[in-house]
């Protein structure tokens, strides 16, 4: 049986996946999507983090046959052209140094946003609190957070693969 | 070698998954980092894994009912964000909110929580307190287990292969109760409890409840300390003498092991402390 | 003018997308993966080593044991101090050390090989703490060493400890303790390695790339110029890739298979396999004259290199050097010493050693304060280095030396702050302030960096620098530089970055030095183009070259805008008689090496500053801590990169919070983050304000000196010293963990 689940706005099938996989082995080895980082496997840092019918979770720790017919994004899905406007204000605020984290960051920041257009600080902490950063302190990752919260347009977001 | 992954449509499909030797996955958070383990140790893993969690009795939430139900597949998202539990069992939704990250918790099942019985777990400190007993299924039939008799030791069960947790039966706390979840850890979001307290009290205090975990081989209920409260005049020294009440019985349990000059005064202060806001939340005047 | 401004990261943009290929991410279809077989006993003698039944794993291409190594088998990063086996041959000097490395056609083939292998082994009498490390007759880790597991030692003697201490109006004595932490670099150690034209190439992420060359070639028995090295994006370090990791297995699978091959580190190989920071005890002695005048200050200090020396050399001289902290002490005697144990061993970890002294210098500080009702940041203002004194070493500071503005900068914050807390401590907040010092660049020695930089007649402006950017910024800040020395957009230059083949070596990316030392290269390479063009330019119009003029890529003589040329025209022009437009430079700061009698020298040729105050609230009832404020004021000498600097303090004062309250790596206890914690985003205080000092060093790029290690080092004693406010007794032990505050609360192991 073959697992289909649609990635990044296309529907795609996958021969010889074992049951016990992950959905980040899957994204990573079978599907070369490598912007899903692994940073500790037990589904304690968040790099690996994906949306899963637009809930933030952890690849790591995401059976890949849980994905069947459903749909998945990633990093790599978020922007249809240029920078998404997440994407954008993590650049211009600074939010990105060593950059491993950054991926899953973006994927909790776009899920928070995509719940709540404003959230307050504690809102933001609760929603990256999985997701860690040994670069930043974070202070430039709030910074970013509250910028792309301000940018957020719906019609970009409307744009957005399987949005 | 071929593998097979069912996602179980209803319980008679999950029962028929297990009796062919397959393993029960719900969230996956645990399990997940248990197969990992496997891996990179070059061990043998499961050829066979059942999905529950798209079974609907698991995911029945009727926190109304006259006998509450919380289906075993519910995750803690959801119980974090429920307007039910929140109105029934604000300490269920308190304990949602605090279980690992926001990650975890649109993934992690109450059910998996209890199944993996780690002392720590703040799923099962919550249910503890709410009286829950386990429906357990299995080709044999169906079984109602209270949890103090399911969990048998740190990380242990009596449930056997082939048992599938459905859901939890609750008490209806009285009416007007309030209620509390408290935990500490060694940083303030994603941590593993180094103490948590769940309390629940009412005004008459007809059925007071207080539950601690992370400090014994499963979480307790405190039921002598529950006699106490129900038995004497609430007010600051009650609590003084709940929370000393409850720092002996650590001891008495566990021994005067490492952890036990801090465990000692923390439970202490914790169970005192708790007991207080609780006791004012529900504004009984003097 | 491109100095103070911050544009945008170089690669952040492929960064946000997902785009970047770090160290883990390579590899190609086809290559073979490599683990590691890890000894779980230490310390153990090899009885056997039993390969059959994992060579007989399906898809095990070949199983790398020490006698396989074609070259030296110790490696390690300071020259002298060589000890590391990578493959371990009949020693295991620590638990997790690797004897044999699989090579597989898939990473599960390799890791059931790897399960596969027979190790007996039989155990030694081994030896966990550093103190008895020290003893007689302890165990020695490493055999017929003249100084047994004696590893470093730095000694600094000034003045006349003994009669000073006898003049002093009070004096303060307390002992001070700090864990081994971990780097949890988000991004584990991985690369990939593979052979081509009959040379290997390593792609890997790495903090020090042509170290990386030469050591991995020493391995391999190879001349370096047959090994390139080339850095991947580099998930973080903090001084945990700047020794080896997966370089020399990577390339001793690809020299002996001639295939393609690959490695990632799990987190749990990394925790096992990678450096700590050291763990620290400091017995301290400090004198003061009634007024709050340091006057003696004498620090016993040991520390826990574990099973190999790594950086245990720079470590110790490091901390011994900074341990009187910011300030001026006429009357100082200092002992360091870093023992071998059979714990994993100890390398660079942001700072090398400063951090763990800062938590001594600083409680001193406050224990002094406190004995003479002093306040806290008023002490430090009194004792503060000013140019014209002297530190321990015996170094004349002359100029861009910041820390009293640093800490009259920070006054109105902490006095609010205070203010807001009260005098005592019911409330269970508390503030407290902290400061330090740190020289830039290696302790002592020559440690230059090498830049070029060319004009290509297609009109491409190429830097070639070795340094290596892994998060901090180096990337960005190197092309400001040369685009404000050849008035330039800096996003028209180019980079070729930490690739041997076509980078000169800058150094390591480590004791803060690239923006200083490597900058100072890359400027020096910028003049150097510069006058070639402006030669070049004199010739062609024959122009008086004192006058000349360059922006926006052309050059005229000043006053004459209209008779402007473009470089190209020039380097074109240059191209005709093959030469090409190139500028090299090169920068090593002017150092003096210690005395190793007495610790005197010049160590560094300029030191960053800095200041911190921090707010806390301090659960009595449970143990809980939470810093609520951070405001930090650092000299940086010149902020090329604004947003850059702040970022550097953020994450630094991040570290910081983890080191003070939650930070501690027990071997054998932690693997991963399940039970390793660093702080999360709900850990963050509020970091405000970050207060840039800028006292300009004369020898820096545009006067700039250095911010990556400092911004971490005032952290934890500030949280401590507010900590210990909070509750009433000074903090002295690291983690502030629940049970530390506990004790501190309840009176237990008071040592007032």
């Amino acid at each position: 049986m073959n697992l289909v689940f649609e990635i990044n706005g296309s529907r795609r099938s996958l021969g010889n996946v074992p049951c016990h996989a992950t959905l980040l082995s899957v994204l990573r080895d079978r599907l070369g999507l490598l912007g899903t980082k692994e940073g500790c496997g037990v589904g304690e840092c968040g790099a690996c983090t994906v949306l899963l019918d637009g809930e933030p979770v952890n690849a790591c720790l995401t059976a890949a046959w849980k994905a069947a017919g459903r749909n998945v994004i990633t990093i790599e899905g978020l922007a249809t052209e240029g920078l998404h406007p997440v994407q954008e204000a993590f650049v211009d605020s600074g939010a990105i140094q060593c950059g491993f984290c950054t991926p899953g960051m973006i994927m909790s920041t776009y899920a928070l946003l995509k719940r709540s257009a404003c959230p307050d600080v504690e809102d933001i902490k609760s929603a990256l609190a999985g997701n860690l950063c040994r670069c930043t302190g974070y202070k430039q990752i709030l910074d970013a957070v509250r910028a792309a919260a301000a940018k957020m347009d719906r019609t970009h977001d409307d744009e957005v693969s399987g949005g | 070698m071929t593998t097979k992954y069912l996602a179980a449509r209803n319980v008679e499909e999950a029962l028929a998954g297990l009796d062919d030797g397959a393993k029960v996955l719900a969230g996956g958070t645990d399990l997940m980092v248990h197969l990992r383990r496997l891996r990179l140790c070059g061990a043998g893993l499961p050829e066979y894994l059942v999905d529950v969690t798209g079974v609907p009795e698991l995911n029945r939430l009727d926190m109304d009912a006259d006998k509450p139900f919380l289906g075993a597949g519910v995750t803690f998202r959801r119980l974090e964000r429920d307007a039910a539990v929140a109105r029934r069992y604000p300490l269920l939704a308190q304990a949602g909110a605090v279980v690992g990250s926001l990650q975890i918790r649109n993934l992690a099942t109450i059910g998996g929580n209890v199944a993996n019985a780690s002392p720590a777990a703040d799923g099962l400190t919550a249910l503890a307190a709410l009286g829950a007993r386990a429906e357990v299924v299995s080709s044999n039939g169906v079984r109602h287990i209270p949890l103090e008799e399911l969990i048998i030791g740190p990380n242990t069960t009596c449930l056997v292969p082939g048992d599938l947790i459905v859901g939890f039966k609750l008490d209806r706390p009285p009416e007007g109760s309030a209620q509390r979840f408290y935990k500490v850890g060694r940083r303030r979001a994603v941590v593993i409890a180094r103490m948590n307290l769940a309390v629940s009290l009412d005004r008459e205090m007809t059925d007071p409840r207080l539950v601690l975990g992370a400090c014994f081989p499963s979480p307790r209920r405190m039921t002598e300390v529950e006699r106490l409260l129900a038995s004497e005049t609430p007010g600051p020294e009650l609590w003084r003498e709940a929370g000393r009440m409850a720092a002996e019985q650590f001891v008495q349990v566990c021994g005067w092991r490492s952890s036990a000059p801090y465990k000692v005064p923390a439970v202490a202060n914790l169970v005192s402390r708790t007991l207080e806001s609780t006791w004012a939340e529900l504004g009984v005047a003097g | 003018m491109t100095i103070g401004e911050s544009p945008a990261r170089v690669g952040s943009v492929e960064k946000a997308l997902g785009r970047a290929r770090f160290g883990s991410d390579q590899g190609e279809p086809g290559d073979l993966f490599l683990v590691c077989v890890r000894a779980d006993q230490a310390p153990a003698t090899i009885e056997a080593l039993e390969l059959d039944r994992a060579l007989a794993v399906p898809g095990v291409v070949r199983i790398f044991t020490a006698a396989d190594i074609p070259g030296e088998k110790l490696l390690g990063i300071i020259p002298v101090t060589k000890d590391q086996e990578f493959l371990a041959e009949n020693i295991i000097s620590h638990r997790g050390q690797a004897v044999a490395l699989v090579a597989a056609e898939t990473e599960g083939a390799a890791r059931k090989a790897a399960q596969a292998v027979e190790l007996r082994l039989s155990a030694l009498k081994g030896v966990f703490d550093h103190r008895e490390a020290l003893a007689e007759n302890a165990p020695q880790v490493h055999a017929g060493r003249p100084n047994g597991n004696l590893m470093a030692r730095r000694v600094i003697r000034k003045g006349d400890f003994e009669s000073a201490l006898n003049t002093c109006a009070v004096v303060h004595e307390a002992e001070y303790t700090t864990s081994f932490i971990e780097h949890a670099a988000m991004e584990t150690e991985g690369g990939r390695a593979w052979i081509e034209d009959d040379r290997l190439i390593i792609k890997a992420c790495t903090q020090n790339p042509h170290y990386d060359r030469g050591d991995t070639a020493r391995f391999l028995g190879l001349d370096p110029d047959r090994v390139r090295m080339i850095q991947a994006e580099t998930g973080g370090g903090f001084g945990g890739k700047l020794d080896v990791s997966v370089q020399p297995y990577l390339g001793l699978a690809a020299l002996l298979l001639k295939r393609p091959v690959r490695m990632v580190y799990t987190r749990e190989e990394s925790f096992i396999g990678t450096g700590k920071r050291h763990p620290f005890l400091m017995k301290c002695v400090t004198g003061a004259d009634s007024d709050g005048r340091l006057v003696a200050m004498k620090m016993d200090l040991s520390a826990d290199t574990g099973a190999f020396a790594s950086y245990a050399l720079a470590v110790a001289s490091r901390a011994a050097v900074h341990a009187t902290g910011p300030y001026y002490v006429a009357n100082v005697e200092i002992d360091c010493r870093l023992a071998y144990t059979n714990n994993p061993w100890a390398g660079a970890m942001r700072g090398f050693g400063v951090p763990q002294a800062a938590m001594a210098h600083e409680g001193q500080i406050d224990g002094i304060a406190d004995k003479l009702g002093m306040d806290r940041l008023e002490i430090r203002l009194l004792n503060a280095l000013r140019p014209g004194q002297e530190t321990a070493t015996g170094q004349v500071l002359t100029q861009s030396v910041g820390i009293v503005e640093c800490l009259e900068r920070l006054k109105p914050v902490y006095r609010t702050w205070l203010s807001e807390v009260g005098p005592d401590s019911a409330s269970g907040r508390g503030v407290g302030v902290g400061a330090m010092f740190y020289g830039i660049g290696n302790t002592g020695v020559s440690n230059p960096s090498t830049a070029r930089l060319e004009w290509t007649p297609d009109g491409r402006i190429i830097l070639f620098t070795g340094a290596a950017d892994i998060g901090q910024g180096s990337d960005t800040v190197l092309r400001q530089i040369v685009g404000a020395r050849l008035n330039v957009d800096p996003e028209r230059i180019d980079l070729v970055r930490a690739d041997t083949d076509f980078t000169t070596d800058a150094g390591a990316t480590s004791a803060s030095r690239q923006t200083y030392i490597s900058g100072g290269a890359v400027l020096e390479a910028a003049v150097a183009l510069e006058e070639m063009i402006f030669s070049e330019f004199e010739d062609l119009m024959e122009a008086d070259r004192g006058d000349l003029e360059m922006a926006a890529g052309r050059v005229w003589v000043k006053g004459s805008p209209n008779g402007a040329i473009s470089v190209e025209e020039i380097v074109q022009s240059l191209a005709q008689r093959d030469i090409r437009a190139v500028g090299e430079g090169r920068f090593d700061p002017a150092t003096v090496a210690l005395d190793p009698e007495t610790g005197q020298g010049v160590p560094y040729a300029t030191y960053a500053f800095a200041a911190q105050t921090a707010m806390v609230e301090v659960d009595k009832l449970t143990g809980e801590v939470q810093v609520k404020r951070v405001a930090a004021a650092h000299d940086v000498g010149r902020a090329i990169n604004p947003k850059c600097v702040e970022g550097q303090i953020c994450g630094g004062v991040m570290m910081g919070v983890g080191m003070a309250l939650m930070e501690e790596y027990v071997p054998g206890r932690h693997a991963n983050f399940e039970n390793y914690h660093i702080p999360t985003i709900a850990d963050m205080p509020e970091i405000d304000p970050v207060i840039i000092v800028e006292a300009p060093e004369e020898s820096g790029p545009f006067g700039a000196k250095g911010v990556g290690e400092p911004a971490l080092i005032p952290t934890a004693p500030t949280i401590a010293s507010a900590v210990g406010q909070a509750v009433g007794r000074p903090m002295r032990h690291l983690p502030i963990s629940l049970e530390r505050v506990m004790d501190a609360v309840t009176g237990v192991n008071d040592e007032n």
